[in-house]
């Protein structure tokens, strides 16, 4: 019975971190703006960005955030810089992939010079496979401003979540303004 | 039969050593007594080294420059014993990681790995054989079945747990893909006696198939040296302090009680022709790893190597051009030119020209070096960037 309780507990608990958005979002804290989809969910306890899913983060995850460009990188130990070029920002990021032993097979099928959010950047497209062999795709936007990295990216695993999840990311793209 | 505390203590003993005889049971190297023939514990270690090795064949982490893979493999060829030659049960293959930490290991069943950041520390054939018997003996002399004995009698969790435990990090976490049987090879290598016995056979290896012997030990002084210079610590085998001064010290003792008169081919070369495109590749991951005087070591070595080859000269100019340091941007731009001096249709220098020259604020000089990179790589990958700083798409702001 007790332990029945604490199962009930941990759901309510962890039904109570996603919370299901749509529409505009505004996050004054690190200053933009972008529409999100309808029938997703973001996760209320992570701070340092959006972190949204649809079905569950295993198979669809989507990230908006921003951190100051001197902020190291989790896995390579090239760095971002204030005066890059978009196409060096996309080198350091498509550095950091290809630095992350978790994953293997890495590959980048696109990389293009791209607006986000009112600037300069670039579209990284690429994919990968997990340690547990599950072959995922990935779509990604950076962008350089004043001391920021913005990114926004979608990784899914390439059969059917990826194809059917991307319109949602390049919509939040579309309309993602950076209010600097 | 009662159950009395003799009993027991006489049955915990008896299991003991029951568990104990596979260990003792004595292991012929390959190729000295009777016939090939696998144990059970052992055909299931064989089976399990051959999944690891499809694994790492599989995770797009294997260097394919076949220039570099065939050469390697014509090395270790010479080294494998007359024994073992063409007896169709081994297939010994050298496979090349895309990995810039110091590291060589051997499975089992004949599949030897080194590492790209081995290969660039090396500095001729002869040291590149060393390192190759050194694992061709582990396979030889059966040492993966020898460990797994050992440490399913005293104690497998204490052997996980060491795994387990290992530094991650990039590069470092490659341990995430293997299997129990290429971290033990990788990492923590195998006892200090069967260590120093690959050692002695692979320094005889090394000698029959008419190596210099004396670059043996120069090895693991070589990589020693800088890494202490350099105060760096790696998580693999041939990156752990203890066991380089192990290797160098037992070499030494070898060269000097045993081969002291011994000469032979060193093969500079040869080895620096061949791994020339690794050394410029392998640069790159020393740059993700945060470690530029290595890369642009390893860059100028190669411009030594082939000095009139614009290849090495774009490559220290991209080293300094993403370093970013004081004074990087001029000598990246030199860089490039000497690029140009030895191929003026050389199109990733003007490339690199067009960035630093935007860095600098030249619009005219960039637009100029830009234009002309997509005249000779009109089907750059990087196009759409490049178009971007030309007049004609609104040109540079």
């Amino acid at each position: 019975m007790q332990r029945l309780v604490w199962l009930g507990l941990l759901f309510i608990c962890g039904c109570s971190l996603w919370v299901p958005v749509g529409g505009p979002y505004v996050s004054s804290e690190h200053a933009y703006e972008v529409d999100l989809p309808s029938n997703w969910r973001r996760a209320s306890s992570i701070r340092d960005g959006l972190t949204m899913t649809r079905d569950g983060v295993t198979l669809q995850v989507v990230r908006i955030a921003r951190d100051p460009f001197d902020k190291e990188l989790p896995f390579t130990k090239r760095k971002l810089d204030k005066g890059m070029l978009p196409q060096e920002a996309a080198e350091v990021v498509i550095d950091n992939f290809r630095s992350n032993r978790d994953i293997s097979n890495f590959q980048v099928s696109e990389n293009q010079p791209a607006m986000v959010g009112g600037y300069p950047g670039f579209k990284i497209s690429y994919s990968f496979q997990t340690k547990g062999n599950l072959r995922k795709e990935g779509v990604y936007y950076g962008v350089l401003v004043d001391q920021w990295f913005y990114r926004l990216f979608l990784e899914a695993p390439a059969r059917h979540y990826f194809p059917k999840d991307r319109p949602a990311l390049e919509q939040m793209k579309e309309t993602f303004k950076i209010k600097l | 039969m009662r159950l009395t505390t003799k009993n027991c203590l006489r049955g915990v003993l008896l299991t003991l050593f029951a568990g104990l005889l596979p260990a003792c049971a004595s292991v012929s190297p390959w190729g000295t007594a009777g016939q090939f023939d696998l144990a059970e514990d052992e055909r299931r270690i064989w089976t399990r080294s051959i999944e690891e090795a499809k694994r790492l064949d599989e995770s797009g982490q294997l260097y394919r420059s076949s220039e570099t893979v065939e050469y390697v493999n014509g090395v270790a060829l010479k080294l494998v014993p007359q024994t073992l030659r063409g007896n169709g049960q081994f297939d010994i293959r050298v496979r090349i990681i895309k990995n810039p930490l110091l590291n060589a290991f051997a499975l089992s069943h004949g599949a030897i790995y080194i590492h790209t950041g081995m290969l660039a520390k090396l500095e001729n054939e002869a040291q590149l054989a060393t390192i190759l018997a050194h694992e061709l003996a582990h396979i030889t002399h059966r040492h993966p079945v020898q460990h797994f004995r050992t440490i399913q009698n005293v104690s497998t969790a204490m052997a996980l747990l060491k795994i387990a435990a290992l530094p991650a990090g990039p590069y470092g976490s490659l341990i995430g893909l293997l299997g129990a049987m290429g971290a033990t090879a990788a990492v923590s290598g195998y006892s200090r006696s069967m260590e120093s016995e690959a050692d002695a056979n692979g320094l005889r290896l090394t000698i029959q198939a008419g190596y210099d012997p004396s670059q043996s030990p120069k090895v693991f002084e070589h990589i020693q040296k800088e890494l202490e210079e350099r105060k760096i610590d790696e998580p693999f085998f041939f990156g752990s302090h203890p066991r380089l001064q192990e290797r160098k010290e037992n070499y030494a003792h070898l060269l000097a009680e045993e081969y002291g008169d011994k000469t032979g081919k060193k093969g500079d070369e040869e080895f620096a022709e061949s791994i020339y495109p690794l050394l410029l590749d392998n640069a790159q991951m020393d740059m993700s790893l945060g470690r530029s005087s290595w890369a642009e070591e390893t860059i100028r070595r190669a411009m030594n190597i082939r000095p009139a080859d614009p290849s090495g000269h774009y490559h220290l100019g991209e080293m300094f051009r993403r370093r970013g340091q004081e004074k990087d941007l001029e000598q990246g731009e030199r860089s490039y030119r000497s690029a140009l001096e030895c191929d003026e249709e050389f199109a990733p220098a003007y490339r690199g020209l067009g960035m630093i020259y935007l860095k600098q604020g030249k619009k005219e000089e960039a637009q100029g070096a830009f234009a002309r990179y997509l005249v000779l790589s009109p089907q750059a990958e990087d196009r759409a960037y490049i178009e971007q700083y030309l007049p004609k798409s609104g040109g540079i702001n």
